[in-house]
């Protein structure tokens, strides 16, 4: 996964990119982690402090929980890597005004001439569908 | 000089209008090939044109042709284009050259966040938790696996066939590289904008090659009926993929349901071949031009 993060196209150092990072280890893991653990785990490891900060942060905004093991808090992420991704997809959906070549999706928009048309043609559809299912 | 330089305007005309009927006609993969390399071809040999005609204009620059060592005041009378229109064409190459930086910077603010929702996931699926009914594939990053992002509002009220069909035509845009051509047809409308009914076409005809990859997996009636369903339930709030179809003034879903309902495939084998034919007549005036006009001068020269 960390190679993944090396090859985004606009490497950002900031706390953005770390949070990542620690929330991969997190996802990578199957059992609530400390900080020092998530520190080990991490390529490059910043300084303790730095990753009790980050996980400080990703609290905050409820991307992951905690509870208390020892003196220390164990993390564990909030959210499945999958529901990350999708809020990811939702943010492009909301900012990207223009995004004209870059996605290509299944329909257009329907004027309302094309939506009477698509209408018929649906009928037209089941009816087949219904024909094929009878013949067979 | 005199005729050949002007064959690739006329050409891409000529290609713009037949492509809508050649689309409507062949299959759509051979369709989107063809359509691709004769809008390069054409947007070439129009850049090669036009430069020979600005050429023409910038020759007249005493400067210009005490550099090439021919008589600046001599060009007038033994080149065959009037002063006016190599102005022109040189006016065309200036906002031509703008458009395309345009164009270019553009795609790249739409295709950072895209890039990095690709690079985010090693999901092939993505299912979103929205109302609105819409499903893209994204894959502006052509050596990485593409992402298909799917709204839970869409899946909903599509039995499994017709979700099947909506997820194999999303497929089809990923394994084919569809950005790809996309991104090719961007630009060839903006080096040539005669050839921006082209574009539309390409970009057509890459619907209608998913749309028949999806109908080859899962069945036509469940294309059509996916297809459909989520078109008539497409509402206007949210839709990413209703604002990629604004730009395409028209919609033509309609056209790809009959596309798929059309059981007996018609051959547009012909007017494909006559789309090449035109496109090789454009590339061979073209370079016939740029040899007169190098003749030519040569004889200034004299």
């Amino acid at each position: 996964m960390q190679g993944v993060a090396k090859r985004e196209p606009e490497p950002r150092r900031g706390f953005g990119e770390l949070e990542q990072q620690v929330l991969r280890v997190l996802w990578a893991a199957d059992a609530p982690l400390i900080a020092r653990e998530v520190q080990a785990e991490l390529v490059d490891p910043p300084a303790y402090t730095t990753v009790t900060t980050i996980l400080d942060r990703l609290h905050s905004k409820g991307m992951v929980t905690r509870r208390a093991r020892g003196r220390a808090f164990a993390y564990v992420a909030a959210t499945t890597e999958s529901e990350t991704a999708s809020q990811r997809a939702r943010a492009l959906l909301a900012n990207g005004h223009d995004r004209t070549a870059v996605l290509q999706g299944f329909v257009d928009v329907l004027s309302e001439s094309d939506a009477d048309e698509v209408q018929r043609l649906l009928r037209a559809a089941h009816r087949l569908r219904e024909h094929t299912k009878n013949g067979s | 000089m005199r005729l050949f330089v002007y064959v690739p305007f006329l050409a891409s005309a000529i290609a713009s209008c037949g492509a809508r009927s050649a689309v409507r006609r062949a299959n759509p993969k051979g369709a989107t090939w063809v359509l691709t390399f004769t809008g390069v071809a054409l947007a070439l040999t129009t850049a090669g044109a036009l430069s020979l005609l600005a050429f023409t204009e910038a020759a007249r620059i005493p400067v210009v042709a005490s550099l090439g060592r021919w008589p600046a005041r001599h060009v007038g009378r033994e080149v065959p284009v009037p002063w006016w229109l190599g102005l022109l064409a040189a006016v065309c190459i200036t906002a031509i050259a703008a458009d395309v930086v345009r164009q270019v910077h553009r795609y790249g603010r739409a295709v950072a966040p895209a890039v990095r929702l690709q690079l985010a996931t090693t999901a092939e699926v993505i299912s979103i938790d929205d109302a609105s009914a819409y499903a893209y594939a994204c894959r502006p990053w052509p050596f990485r696996p593409g992402v298909i992002v799917v709204s839970e509002g869409l899946a909903h009220g599509l039995d499994e066939d017709e979700q099947a069909a909506i997820l194999a035509h999303e497929r089809s845009h990923l394994e084919h590289y569809h950005g790809v051509f996309q991104l090719v047809a961007l630009m060839l409308a903006a080096i040539n904008p005669l050839l921006r009914p082209l574009r539309r076409e390409i970009d057509f005809s890459l619907e209608r090659w998913a749309d028949e990859d999806a109908a080859a997996t899962v069945g036509r009636t469940s294309t059509v009926i996916a297809l459909g369903v989520s078109a008539v339930r497409q509402d206007l709030r949210t839709p990413p993929v209703a604002r990629y179809g604004l730009e395409h003034a028209n919609s033509r879903v309609p056209d790809r349901m009959r596309a798929l309902l059309d059981d007996k495939r018609k051959r547009g084998r012909a007017l494909l071949t006559m789309l090449a034919a035109t496109t090789a007549g454009a590339a061979v005036a073209t370079l016939l031009a740029a040899h007169n006009t190098e003749h030519l001068f040569e004889v200034l020269r004299k």
